[in-house]
């Protein structure tokens, strides 16, 4: 099996895609078997994950580093999380409820974020929002994908990576809200 | 005011998007300390062999289609310019044909040489007329002006280089009239002909005699002609001598 990945590892290394697979194929499919815990349907996630990867190449400029691998653990965690419901009957987000992104945040938002010294806090926040939310605000507002781009890699619609960013900023909001009020009981 | 509010808002979103892009950058890392829980957690499991050899056979179809791409791109970039350089060459050439003399003179003769051949057959075939009794009207070559009796013109042609004109009897006996321009070397077939040497108009000529037939090769300054036909030698030298231009 070693002697076989080795020498396969060489032949495909030569091009980019090759690289990333053999740096990442283990973790790829580690994630995936952790939330699917199936083999096969892990082994289908990686593949699905590198015929996405394959046609979106030029959005990884480095391959051996935390943004590239986060990216594609990030894709395919969500991958896995809506074949997961899917496949249990959950419904996680309905079409009917799509709402306009309100990119207007309210002023509570903006003191807080000048009352930002420490990068604890943003850990603190992150921690309090459900993990896909914090997932797809990564996808848009870190990794500047655009809606179609994610609905591509996430295989969902516009619509639906648009209510999760919609949903995605309302509950950070809430959040913030929330701690502001905590902040002001105690003075 | 709305200057200020304006600038207020733009304050607001970019440090909304860089709170955003922190809350982005933070989950990137948080999402990497999770994973390597994870893989601590999984080290013992075995990835199957067959995505391995899934991916060597996918990462090999993208390849060609890479290859693929690419030979189409690079032979479309290749036939653009061969097109170029063909289209080069030809200019070029034709350019050279027409500036040096020598060339142009040989280019433009071997055409007109093309349209000669062309007219000539085209001629025999459309103007060549049958039991035609007098000259045509267009006729501008020299003709016999005596005609024995019983002798009607049969056909005729013309060219740049020769005119004919042949005439026949009942008993399909052919006068035949040929001028053409003095130029070259005429070989005559003299084997069991008797050949006599005759002056017509001033002029040395050939008088060739086989059997019946009576042959007549004679040339004024610029043409050189001949008749053949099966009279008496005497009636074939009075129409030789009566041969003139016409006008």
């Amino acid at each position: 099996m070693l002697a076989f990945l080795m020498v396969v590892e060489d032949e495909i290394k030569r091009c980019k895609l090759g690289e990333i697979y053999i740096h990442y194929y283990k973790e790829l499919f580690i994630t995936a078997y952790s939330i699917l815990k199936d083999y096969q349907e892990a082994e289908d996630m990686v593949q699905n994950v590198v015929i996405k990867l394959s046609n979106n190449l030029d959005k990884i400029s480095e391959i051996k580093c935390k943004k590239t691998r986060s990216y594609l653990v990030i894709i395919i965690r969500n991958l896995c999380y809506d074949a997961y419901n899917h496949k249990k009957g959950i419904i996680y987000l309905s079409e009917n409820e799509i709402e306009k992104i309100p990119v207007n945040m309210g002023i509570g938002m903006e003191e807080y974020i000048l009352g930002i010294e420490k990068s604890e806090k943003i850990a603190k926040l992150l921690s309090e929002i459900h993990q896909p939310y914090a997932d797809i605000l990564t996808l848009r507002f870190f990794y500047q994908l655009s809606i179609n781009e994610i609905s591509e890699l996430l295989d969902i619609t516009c619509d639906n990576v648009s209510v999760r960013i919609h949903r995605a900023l309302n509950t950070l909001e809430n959040v913030i809200r929330k701690e502001g009020e905590t902040v002001e009981q105690r003075v | 005011m709305n200057k200020g509010s304006r600038e207020d808002k733009e304050h607001r979103d970019k440090l909304i998007e860089t709170l955003l892009y922190s809350i982005g950058f933070d989950n990137a890392e948080v999402v990497c300390e999770e994973n390597d829980l994870l893989l601590e957690k999984y080290k013992d499991i075995e990835v199957p062999e067959s995505l391995t050899q899934w991916f060597e056979q996918y990462n090999e179809k993208l390849e060609l289609r890479r290859k693929r791409k690419e030979f189409v791109k690079r032979s479309g970039r290749f036939a653009k310019k061969a097109a170029v350089i063909f289209m080069a060459i030809i200019i070029g050439l034709g350019v050279v044909t027409m500036s040096v003399d020598a060339l142009r003179i040989r280019f433009l003769n071997m055409i007109i040489e093309v349209n000669e051949r062309f007219s000539s057959v085209e001629f025999e075939e459309r103007e060549s007329v049958e039991n035609t009794e007098d000259l045509p009207k267009d006729w501008k070559d020299y003709y016999p002006t005596v005609i024995p009796d019983g002798y009607t013109l049969n056909t005729w042609s013309t060219s740049s280089k020769s005119a004919r004109l042949v005439y026949s009897n009942e008993l399909s006996e052919e006068l035949v009239f040929i001028q053409g321009p003095l130029t070259g070397e005429v070989h005559l077939n003299t084997e069991d002909a008797v050949v006599f040497e005759i002056e017509i108009n001033g002029f040395e000529a050939l008088m060739i005699e086989e059997g019946n037939r009576i042959i007549i090769y004679w040339r004024n300054d610029s043409y050189a002609f001949s008749l053949k036909g099966y009279l008496d030698k005497e009636i074939m030298i009075k129409i030789v001598k009566s041969v003139v231009k016409n006008n």
